[in-house]
C-alpha cells in the first residue's frame, strides 16, 4: 500500500470516527431536548384541552342560570304556568345549547318535565337509562332541591356523570326567581353527553385532536390503559409517544363525585421531534462536507509538502539504480527531513558510484586478462586439435592400411595354404608311384638285384621319405598358422608313446651307427592324458632332427616329471651342437644351421622345430634348448601333468 | 579255391597298376576303374571283396561312391580302404571306412593289410 493510500485512509477514518462520535453527542443531547420541548408542549395543549371543557361547562352553566333564574320557569314548577312546558321547552334551547338532557323537578323531587334529544339526528330519544339513579334527594347532584329563601345566586352544581351511554356533562341549578334569591321551588337539570358529537365540537374549538373514553366500561383501548397505570394519582398528566408522527397527551376527567370518569387525550403531531431529527440531519450533513474539506485540504497540504516529495524522492532512486548515467542525482528541495534524507542519498549514491565505477574497472581489467587468456588458451587448444585431427586422420589412413595389409596377409595366407594343399596332393601321387615301382623293384619282380642296386633303390627310397616328411610338416605347419589344430586329450600309455617313434626311427639310427636310447622316470605316472598323435609328432620331430645333426654318438629320449604339475619330454644328442646366437634362430621356420660342411647331410628346410614350439605351446606347454658347439643339443619340452583317470587308456 | 576280387578305383592309372601288383601278392583277383562314373556303373554289376578307392576321381567324386557304398546294403561285407592325399579329409573319414591311408603308401603295407582282410574273409568263408 503506497503512502498516499495509507495517509488518505488514516485521514478518511479519523473523520468517519469524530462525525460518528459527534452524531452520537448531538443526537443524545438534541434528541432529549426536543423530546422534553414536545412533553411540555403537550401538556400546554392539554390543559388548554382542560380549560376548555371546563370554560364550556362554565358556559353552559351561566346559560342555565338564565332558564332556572327566570320567573317563566319559577311559575311552571309551581304548577302556575301550564304552557310554558309546550311553548318553551321545543327543541331550539337543544340546539342552541347543544344539549341532550332537560329535566325539571318540582321541590319533592319529582319529574315535571323530561326531554332527551339526539343532536345528531334532531329527533326526540328516550331518557337515557340510569339517569334516574341521579336525581335521589340525598344525592350531590339534587343538593339545591330545597334551598331556603335567604339563598342568593347559589353555585350551581356541576360534573361528569357515568351513565351507561357514555359519560354526560351535567349543570344542575336551584330554580329561583329571576333575581336569584330563594326558596328554591325545585330544579333545573341539563345535561350533554360526552360522545363523539361533543368531542367534534370541543376539538373544533380547541383546534386540537380530542378523544375521551369512558372508564364505566372497563373496556379501554391499549394505550389508555397504559397511560392510566402511569398515572400515580387521578390529578396526574401523563404524556405518551403513540408512534412516529403523533405523542398524546392524557388527563383523567372526574365525575360528580371527584372519582375518575373518563380520560381525556390529546393528540399532538410531533413537529418538534421531526425538526429535531431534521436539525441532526443537517448537522451530519454539513459535518461530512466540512469533514470532507477538512480531509481534502489535509490531503492536499500532506501531498505537497510530505507524500509527493517522498514519492518522487523513491522515483528518483529507482531510476538511478536503473540508470547508467552518472550525474544523475536526487532533487532536493527545501531544508526539512526529506531534505536531508535526499542530500544523503545523494551522498550514498556518489559513494556508492565511485565504488562501483573503482570494481568496475577492477573486472574489466580482470575480464581482459581473462579474455586474453582464454583467447591464448583456445588458439592452444585450436592447434592442438588440428594436430589431433590430422593425426587421427593420419592414424585412420594407416589403420585403413593396416586393415588392408592384413586382410592381404590373410588373402595371401589363404592362397599359401590352397597352394600348399594342392602341392601336398600334387606331389604325393606321383611320390607313391616312385616308392611303389622302388619296392616293386626291391621285390625282385623283375630280377634279381645287384648290392649295388639294391643300395641305389635304398635311397631313392630314403629321399623319398624325406620328401613325404617334409610336405606332412609343411602341411601341419600351414595348419599352425591357420590355428586350425585342435586337440584331442585322451589318456594314453607313455612307454607305447615312445616305443611307437623309436620304431618307426630305429632303422634310420641303424643306418648312421647311432644308438637310440630311451629313459622313462619310474616316477612319471604310467598314464597321462594328452593328443597322443600331437606329442607322437613332437616327439618325432625331435629325435628327426637329432638324427640329422647327430654323426656319431647317441640320441636319449627321456621322459620325467621336473615338478609335481609338469612333465617332460627330453631329446638330447651328442651332435654338432649350436651357436648360442643360433639358438634364438632354431625354432624358426625354413631356417636351418648354415654351412657347406653340414649341407649334404641335412637336405630339407628346417619346420620341424616350429611345429614343435607351436604344438608345445598349444598344449600349453614350452620348449627349452641348450647347447653348446661339440658337445650336443638338448630340447626339453615341458607339459602341464594331466595324470588320467584309471582304467580309460586307449591304446 | 576262387580268388576274391578287388576293385581298385584311382585316376592315376601308374599308381592304379603299382596298387594292382601289390594286391596281387596278396592274392586278390583285381580289376581297375579310373573315374567315378564308370566305378558308379560296375558297382551296380558285382560286390568285390575289397574296395581301394581314391577320394580325387574325375566325373564322379571318391566321397560320392563311398556314400553309395555305405547306402548299399549288398556292400555290407566288403572291406573299403580310402587312398587320399589330403591328410585332414583322411582324418575325417577315419571312422566311417575300415582304413584309411595317406599317400604314399607302401607297397608292402597295402599288401600286408590286403593279406590280413584276405585271412579275414577266408575265415567266414569257411
Amino acid at each position: 500500500m503506497s503512502l498516499r493510500q495509507k495517509t488518505f485512509i488514516i485521514i478518511i477514518s479519523t473523520l468517519i470516527i469524530l462525525i460518528l462520535l459527534l452524531v452520537a453527542v448531538f443526537s443524545l443531547i438534541l434528541l432529549d431536548s426536543f423530546g422534553a420541548l414536545e412533553q411540555q408542549s403537550a401538556e400546554r395543549n392539554l390543559q388548554r384541552a382542560l380549560n376548555a371543557l371546563s370554560d364550556d361547562l362554565g358556559t353552559l352553566t351561566i346559560s342555565g342560570k338564565d332558564w332556572a333564574y327566570w320567573d317563566e320557569t319559577n311559575a311552571y314548577l309551581r304548577g302556575e304556568n301550564e304552557r310554558y312546558a309546550e311553548d318553551t321547552l321545543i327543541d331550539a334551547p337543544f340546539i342552541g345549547y347543544n344539549l341532550n338532557l332537560v329535566l325539571l323537578l318540582n321541590d319533592e323531587g319529582e319529574i315535571l318535565h323530561s326531554r332527551a334529544y339526539d343532536l345528531t339526528t334532531k329527533e326526540v330519544v328516550p331518557l337515557p337509562q340510569g339517569i334516574e339513579a341521579f336525581l335521589q334527594r340525598d344525592h350531590p347532584l339534587m343538593a339545591g332541591l330545597a334551598l331556603p329563601a335567604s339563598v342568593v345566586n347559589p353555585d350551581a352544581t356541576t360534573g361528569i356523570i357515568l351513565l351507561p351511554d357514555g359519560p354526560m356533562l351535567v349543570v344542575a341549578l336551584p330554580v329561583l326567581d329571576t333575581e336569584g334569591r330563594g326558596p328554591s321551588v325545585g330544579m333545573m337539570i341539563w345535561g350533554r353527553f360526552l360522545d363523539d358529537y361533543a368531542v367534534a365540537n370541543l376539538s373544533e374549538l380547541t383546534r386540537q385532536s380530542l378523544r375521551i373514553e369512558t372508564l364505566q366500561n372497563g373496556v379501554l383501548p391499549g394505550d389508555f390503559l397504559l397511560a392510566l397505570e402511569q398515572m400515580p394519582t387521578p390529578e396526574s398528566r401523563v404524556v405518551r409517544v403513540l408512534n412516529q408522527d403523533t405523542i398524546a397527551a392524557y388527563a383523567a376527567l372526574p365525575d360528580i363525585n371527584g372519582e375518575p370518569a373518563a380520560l381525556l387525550r390529546v393528540d399532538i403531531p410531533r413537529d418538534i421531534y421531526h425538526e429535531g431529527q431534521r436539525t441532526i440531519l443537517y448537522l451530519l450533513a454539513s459535518l461530512m462536507v466540512a469533514g470532507l474539506v477538512f480531509g481534502g485540504v489535509v490531503m492536499v497540504l500532506l501531498e505537497g509538502s510530505v507524500i509527493s516529495r517522498v514519492t518522487r524522492l523513491n522515483g528518483d532512486v529507482a531510476r538511478i539504480g536503473l540508470s547508467a548515467d552518472s550525474a544523475e542525482h536526487v532533487q532536493v528541495d527545501g531544508e526539512d527531513e526529506i531534505a536531508g534524507l535526499s542530500k544523503r542519498i545523494n551522498a550514498m549514491v556518489d559513494a556508492l558510484r565511485l565504488a562501483r565505477h573503482q570494481s568496475e574497472q577492477n573486472l574489466k581489467t580482470r575480464n581482459d586478462e581473462l579474455e586474453q587468456r582464454v583467447q591464448q588458451r583456445t588458439a592452444e587448444l585450436t592447434n592442438a586439435n588440428t594436430l589431433l585431427r590430422a593425426e587421427i586422420q593420419e592414424r585412420e589412413k594407416a589403420q585403413v592400411a593396416l586393415q588392408a595389409a592384413r586382410d592381404r596377409a590373410v588373402e595371401a595366407l589363404q592362397f599359401k595354404n590352397r597352394v600348399l594343399a594342392n602341392i601336398s596332393h600334387d606331389v604325393r601321387t606321383p611320390l607313391n608311384v616312385i616308392t611303389g615301382y622302388v619296392e616293386i623293384l626291391q621285390d625282385e619282380a623283375h630280377g634279381t638285384l645287384t648290392s649295388k642296386q639294391n643300395d641305389l633303390l635304398a635311397r631313392i627310397n630314403w629321399n623319398a621319405g624325406e620328401l613325404q616328411g617334409f610336405i606332412n610338416n609343411l602341411l601341419d605347419y600351414a595348419q599352425m598358422e591357420m590355428q586350425r589344430i585342435v586337440l584331442k586329450n585322451a589318456p594314453f600309455t607313455v612307454s607305447q608313446l615312445v616305443e611307437e617313434v623309436v620304431s618307426s626311427l630305429a632303422a634310420q639310427a641303424e643306418q648312421k651307427g647311432l644308438s637310440l636310447v630311451t629313459e622313462i622316470d619310474a616316477a612319471l605316472p604310467p598314464t597321462l592324458v594328452g593328443d597322443v598323435q600331437r606329442l607322437k609328432q613332437v616327439l618325432l620331430n625331435l629325435v628327426e632332427n637329432a638324427l640329422k645333426f647327430t654323426e656319431q654318438g647317441s640320441i636319449t629320449i627321456r621322459l620325467h616329471q621336473p615338478d609335481a604339475e609338469h612333465w617332460a619330454l627330453q631329446v638330447r644328442d651328442t651332435g654338432l651342437g649350436i651357436s648360442p646366437t643360433a639358438q634364438y634362430r632354431v625354432f624358426e621356420p625354413f631356417w636351418q644351421v648354415d654351412g657347406s660342411a653340414t649341407r649334404r647331410n641335412n637336405s630339407g628346410v628346417g619346420l620341424g622345430l616350429s611345429i614343435v614350439q607351436e604344438l608345445s605351446r598349444l598344449m600349453q606347454g614350452e620348449v627349452h634348448l641348450e647347447s653348446e658347439i661339440g658337445s650336443g643339443s638338448t630340447f626339453t619340452v615341458v607339459l602341464p601333468l594331466l595324470p588320467a583317470p584309471t582304467g580309460e587308456v586307449i591304446t | 579255391m576262387k580268388r576274391p576280387l578287388a576293385l581298385i578305383i584311382e585316376d592315376d592309372d601308374e599308381l592304379n597298376e603299382i596298387f594292382g601288383y601289390a594286391l596281387r601278392t596278396a592274392l586278390y583277383d583285381t580289376e581297375h576303374l579310373r573315374d567315378g562314373v564308370q566305378a558308379t556303373k560296375r558297382l551296380r554289376e558285382l560286390v568285390p571283396h575289397l574296395i581301394v578307392l581314391d577320394l580325387h576321381l574325375p566325373q564322379r567324386s571318391g566321397m560320392d561312391l563311398l556314400t553309395d557304398i555305405k547306402a548299399d546294403p549288398r556292400f555290407r561285407e566288403t572291406v573299403v580302404l580310402i587312398v587320399s592325399a589330403d591328410p585332414r579329409m583322411a582324418d575325417l573319414l577315419r571312422d566311417q571306412v575300415d582304413l584309411v591311408l595317406i599317400k604314399p603308401v607302401s607297397l608292402k603295407h597295402l599288401s600286408d593289410l590286403a593279406l590280413r582282410f584276405h585271412a579275414r574273409l577266408s575265415q567266414q568263408q569257411i
